[in-house]
């Protein structure tokens, strides 16, 4: 019977994987069989234009002598670290502001959120260069005040934060998320406490951030793993260079630099696992402090 | 879901595979079948505009030849070849810059046109320089589409209406003095010249003016003190705001951009055809088109005549006579010449100039009587450039920027690019 029985099965299968084709067809010919032949072209020097020759570890011993790869790991180290708890602290003061009941919450939503949208988008970019160049907005608001602002995208000491505020500007994102996270808190809590005589601030200390801790936390993960990719922004403003004077030289901007620029994609694709091991390491910190910080509600109910 | 019959559904179902098929199959075809041609060119607007009326031209000519073009600005170009090149999904024509041309040609991705020279391609007609330009390792791997040369751009008016007067011939030393005097006279945010220190190309004639080529056999060959003092030269016109401080030039950086367009400063330097993309941007003044200062005013031997832009033929193509016929239709037909001007750079035969020339006003006409007039006073041609040129140029480029932020000093700016050209070109 057992003959029978299985091209039976396969046929019954079968259009279950005809419907599963395309997302296979995208994991294995987009995602897994790419990923390994990155791994593999991180072991070799591959010239794009030449077959890949085996060289061991020599790309990844590079990286601790090429003084241009570490100062990309300074820049974007400044830039996650300087830019994500400015935008979560944003996202989260908005969130609060039209969780109040305000009448047009939702028009007030969409305009914050609108940044967010366009934010990956090359306009956008654009858009920042006009306003931060030195016949930009910002020095024409300041030269009506009597004050000579300097070129903020020209120059290496205020370049990057320019791309810092360009972030912190997107918050959309992470404010519609905390935005649904503080309506999922319990009103009668926070009346419990008010009655208790418990004022704003302790309520928002005592109740609404433990509560909105998971929130946080996802928002912090994903914000943090989202800043280390940051690209475009940084391409744009400094026409792919990452100047003035590598002062917006993100790592994944040097990467690019290395595989399209100078046909080293076996040192591009090291550098790109180098960069997955960091971020792999940021979230399994950020999961493990987690632990002390995240509150879940469920969890009090069960013990 | 009320109204889907089974028949539709099925319907639904046989239109969707048709039309992710059929998208299949049109790639397959652009990627080089025996009666179609990709053509592809990097440059900028006025570029797309001339290419796309010569090749209408060719196309009314050759109607059993379907012909589709790509086009792109100078950067994305390299990479979107890069990645077509390694996909073997090459342009079957393509415009190739000597600044990568080493690149592409050591490694095989292009087509030897020896054989197609000659023949298919008439090569008699053009500068015995440029149609030599394009031979790499003994290989014909490209066929000069212009000639080019050095130049500086001059703004008459506006050194005129400070009484001053450009001379003819500067030597570096004297051409400082005139940056000097001129910021001098027009005050702040007015420039005696654009800062060329970052320029690599530009370098090179400065270079050449010692006595050294930039790079020989393949390697760096021009002595540090010799970079340094070209760092130090642009520096020393900084300080003096003779030359735009480096966040103004960092913004700058197109041709739109440029200090020249902007008239705040009567110098830039580049490219002989660049004036045709200066020109328009310029309204009030017409551009004198003259020679980059030399060690004594009036030596050209830095400067040289060559061929730095070239049409190649991808190693993959599936229609070779038909990419020579391509080529032959843009470097000799009366029409293509004349629709293509000198965007590409000048033309490279005798008969084009003259055809250009005719109108010694236009930029065209201005441009073609410069190279005319310096072609017997320029140094000899260098070799190809080295593979890894284009990555060096950009770290002259950063290097000049660094001196100018104050992150570095001229001197330790030549150590640094002496290593990384020993990096870049393998030592």
């Amino acid at each position: 019977m057992i003959s029978k029985t299985l091209p039976g099965r396969l046929r019954e299968s079968l259009p279950a994987y005809a419907f599963l084709a395309p997302w296979l067809i995208g994991l294995f010919g987009l995602t897994l069989i790419p990923m390994v032949l990155s791994l593999y072209y991180s072991f070799t020097d591959y010239s794009l234009l030449a077959p890949p020759v085996w060289e061991g570890l020599a790309n990844y011993q590079r990286m601790l002598s090429d003084d241009r790869y570490q100062h990309s790991l300074v820049v974007t180290f400044t830039y996650v670290l300087l830019s994500v708890p400015l935008e979560m602290v944003f996202a989260l003061a908005v969130a609060v502001v039209l969780n109040q009941g305000l009448k047009a919450v939702a028009f007030y939503r969409a305009v914050y959120y609108v940044p967010s949208l366009l934010g990956g988008s090359v306009a956008i970019a654009i858009l920042w260069r006009q306003i931060f160049g030195a016949d930009g907005l910002v020095n024409q608001v300041l030269g009506t005040v009597g004050l000579d602002g300097p070129g903020w995208i020209s120059s290496p000491d205020t370049s990057l934060f320019t791309l810092v505020l360009l972030r912190v500007w997107q918050f959309g994102a992470p404010m519609v998320i905390f935005l649904a996270g503080l309506r999922q808190i319990p009103g009668d809590v926070l009346e419990a406490a008010e009655v208790d005589g418990a004022g704003r601030v302790r309520r928002f200390v005592h109740i609404t951030l433990p509560l909105l801790s998971p929130i946080i936390f996802f928002n912090l993960v994903l914000q943090i793993i989202g800043a280390f990719q940051a690209f475009t922004p940084a391409f744009i403003v400094s026409g792919g260079s990452g100047g003035p004077s590598d002062s917006t030289l993100f790592y994944t901007l040097y990467l690019y630099q290395k595989a399209f620029g100078s046909f080293e994609m076996g040192y591009a694709a090291a550098m790109a696992w180098v960069l997955l091991l960091i971020i792999a390491g940021f979230t399994a910190a950020n999961f493990v402090m987690g632990k002390r910080w995240v509150f879940y509600a469920d969890e009090r109910e069960a013990r | 879901m009320a109204g889907l019959t089974r028949r539709s559904f099925l319907g639904f179902g046989a239109a969707t595979a048709a039309a992710v098929a059929l998208p299949g199959c049109g790639g397959g075809d652009s990627g080089g079948s025996a009666d179609g041609l990709r053509v592809a060119w990097y440059g900028g607007d006025p570029v797309h505009k001339a290419m796309d009326k010569a090749l209408a031209d060719f196309t009314a000519d050759h109607a059993d030849l379907k012909l589709s073009t790509e086009r792109a600005a100078f950067g994305d170009y390299w990479d979107k070849l890069a990645t077509q090149t390694a996909g073997r999904k090459g342009p079957d024509v393509f415009r190739m810059s000597m600044s990568y041309y080493s690149e592409y040609a050591q490694r095989g991705a292009l087509l030897d046109l020896t054989d197609k020279a000659g023949s298919a391609i008439k090569v008699d007609t053009l500068d015995k320089d440029v149609a030599e330009s394009g031979r790499i390792d003994g290989k014909l791997m490209g066929i000069g589409q212009s000639s080019i040369t050095h130049a500086t751009f001059r703004n008459p008016q506006l050194v005129e209406k400070l009484g001053g007067k450009l001379p003819a011939e500067w030597s570096w030393d004297s051409f400082a003095t005139f940056a000097k005097d001129f910021a001098g006279d027009a005050g702040p945010g007015k420039y005696g010249t654009g800062d060329a220190g970052g320029q690599f190309q530009i370098f090179e004639v400065w270079s050449r003016e010692y006595g050294t080529e930039v790079f020989a056999d393949g390697k760096l060959a021009v002595a540090k003190d010799v970079i340094e003092g070209w760092f130090a030269y642009w520096q020393d016109l900084r300080k003096a705001k003779a030359a735009p401080g480096a966040d103004v030039t960092a913004e700058g950086g197109s041709f739109e951009t440029s200090q020249l367009s902007k008239g705040a400063s009567p110098i830039e330097f580049g490219w002989v055809q660049q004036l045709a993309f200066y020109q328009p941007l310029v309204k009030d003044a017409e551009l004198v088109v003259g020679a980059v200062p030399g060690r004594t005013a009036g030596s050209l031997k830095g400067q040289f005549l060559k061929a730095l832009d070239f049409w190649s033929v991808s190693g993959t193509t599936k229609n070779p006579d038909g990419a020579a016929q391509v080529i032959d239709f843009l470097v000799n037909d009366d029409r293509a010449v004349k629709a293509i001007g000198l965007t590409l750079g000048v033309p490279p035969s005798k008969k084009s100039r003259d055809l250009l020339a005719a109108q010694p006003n236009t930029p065209a006409g201005r441009a073609i009587a410069y190279v005319e007039q310096i072609e017997q006073q320029v140094g000899p041609s260098p070799q190809p450039w080295p593979k890894g040129y284009g990555e060096l140029g950009t770290v002259f480029t950063r290097l000049n920027q660094d001196i100018g932020f104050g992150r570095t000093d001229p001197a330790a700016a030549a150590d640094k690019f002496a290593s990384e050209a020993g990096r870049v070109l393998g030592a």
